[in-house]
């Protein structure tokens, strides 16, 4: 069983969620393998997933076929996910002009809210990027960015 | 715990007299109104905001239920409210109540609202999950030696989400806003006051300017649109543009009536956060759908903000 990555064969309840463009296609599905190579390599990914509120590990939800991953070309943002704890997640055109890294990243940050972590103000679901192995915890702790990682301490939500 | 029988029909108390209802909101009562003749009625203030009233000398329970109607029509009671201590007559959650509260004649109480929630239901903290409940429902209260006694609340719809009370909750609650300009980059967790934070989001430099009373009514239409918010998705996004309105005024008990509000035209994220008796409380959204509105409404608000000016 894996995640699932809209590749046409999907109608999300969501609207604006759509399959995944061709062109994204290969960025997508580098970024769910590099994904599952995390989560088989390094053991923080699990660790800290289990922290979040519905307390699935990274490799738990990589490996639910009930998440689909869609894309969207009118977020105005990197990625969205449709409800904190939902399944329905949608990566933006924005990522996938940024680059797989990017995707990857938002692929991370969106599994984090559909483990629960919780939008607004909060953190949590960036910093599951650090865990990943996608940012420093130099910048976690300063809070200045490294533009050479993925991760962006000043996002929130 | 008393359970609900059902509503609809008249009821009397010890002395005979009909308990009566009465609704601020103007909903008809079951039975003929009859000013003064029950002993306690309940008032709605608001969903979740209710003002019990005395009219001859009465000993109540502690201990409110707030029931939910079912599509059938049936009301049932929330078990384990407020971390099990219930929904209560308090108009403070600072003490720590008797199992009876006794109202002189004409003596009302404002209780401290229900938040629309099971855990952190009206004084308890937050939790870090909670079942918040949209829909129907009613506050009943009952005699404290009597419990048979059951004065019953008008029904009130408790809104589709968290975010969109507290959004209503501060739309009515305001009387007067100041607009800052914030940091995106520099934020802190929402649940603790800062001086030069609003909603955890750092102040500019620039100073606070007060929200004239036109834009302030604007911006409580804005908060009170059903249809110009989304209050589920969350995303991967980098704020900018930022606003913040800190929002005061009429206090509810519950409150402090300050809301602290925090919005950025990149994500179209707004933050709420509401000091409430129970604790700093956050809900956020996003405001795609309405966002041309409280763009307008920041604009107005400064007017020599350049970069506001320039925003698409």
């Amino acid at each position: 069983m894996v995640m699932q990555l809209n590749l046409g064969d999907h109608v999300s309840p969501e609207p604006g969620y759509t399959a995944i463009p061709a062109g994204y296609r290969p960025d997508a599905q580098w970024a769910r393998t590099r994904a599952r190579a995390i989560a088989r390599g390094m053991p923080s990914a699990d660790a800290y997933f289990r922290t979040l509120p519905n307390a699935r590990s990274l490799t738990q939800l990589l490996a639910d076929n009930t998440i689909w991953i869609n894309y969207s070309a009118t977020i105005g943002g990197y990625g969205e996910t449709n409800a904190v704890g939902g399944k329905e997640i949608a990566i933006g055109s924005v990522a996938f002009r940024y680059g797989r890294w990017t995707v990857l990243a938002t692929l991370i940050h969106e599994l984090a809210h559909s483990n629960g972590a919780p939008g607004g103000a909060s953190k949590a679901a960036e910093q599951a990027l650090v865990a990943c192995g996608l940012g420093k915890r130099g910048e976690l702790n300063s809070g200045v960015d490294d533009p050479r990682t993925p991760f962006d301490p000043n996002i929130s939500g | 715990m008393a359970g609900c029988r059902g509503g609809g029909s008249a009821r009397h108390d010890a002395s005979g007299v009909p308990v009566v209802r009465q609704s601020a909101s103007g909903a008809a009562p079951s039975v003929p109104a009859v000013p003064s003749a029950g002993a306690a009625e309940v008032i709605d203030s608001g969903p979740g905001q209710f003002t019990v009233r005395a009219h001859t000398p009465i000993k109540l329970a502690t201990e409110a239920h707030i029931e939910a109607r079912a599509k059938d029509g049936s009301w049932t009671a929330y078990p384990g409210l407020d971390g099990d201590t219930g929904y209560r007559l308090v108009d403070s959650c600072a003490s720590t109540p008797s199992p009876c509260r006794s109202l002189s004649a004409g003596e009302q109480l404002v209780l401290v609202p229900w938040s629309g929630t099971t855990c952190s239901a009206q004084c308890a903290a937050p939790c870090p999950a909670d079942d918040f409940h949209p829909g129907t429902h009613r506050l009943v209260v009952h005699g404290c030696e009597d419990p048979s006694l059951r004065y019953e609340g008008p029904a009130f719809e408790m809104p589709a989400s968290a975010a969109m009370l507290a959004r209503r909750r501060a739309a009515s609650e305001s009387q007067r806003a100041v607009i800052v300009r914030l940091d995106p980059r520099d934020v802190e967790g929402a649940d603790r006051f800062a001086r030069d934070r609003v909603a955890g989001f750092r102040v500019r430099a620039e100073p606070e300017q007060p929200v004239a009373a036109e834009v302030l009514t604007g911006l409580a239409t804005w908060l009170r649109s059903s249809s110009g918010f989304n209050d589920k998705v969350v995303r991967r996004c980098a704020r900018k543009h930022m606003v913040g309105f800190v929002l005061q005024g009429a206090t509810m008990p519950g409150s402090t009536g300050a809301t602290e509000m925090a919005a950025d035209f990149a994500c179209n994220s707004l933050i709420v956060v509401r000091t409430e008796q129970r604790g700093r409380i956050e809900t956020w959204s996003h405001f795609d759908a309405s966002r041309s509105e409280l763009l307008a409404l920041v604009r107005r608000a400064l007017p020599q903000d350049q970069e506001l000016a320039a925003l698409r």
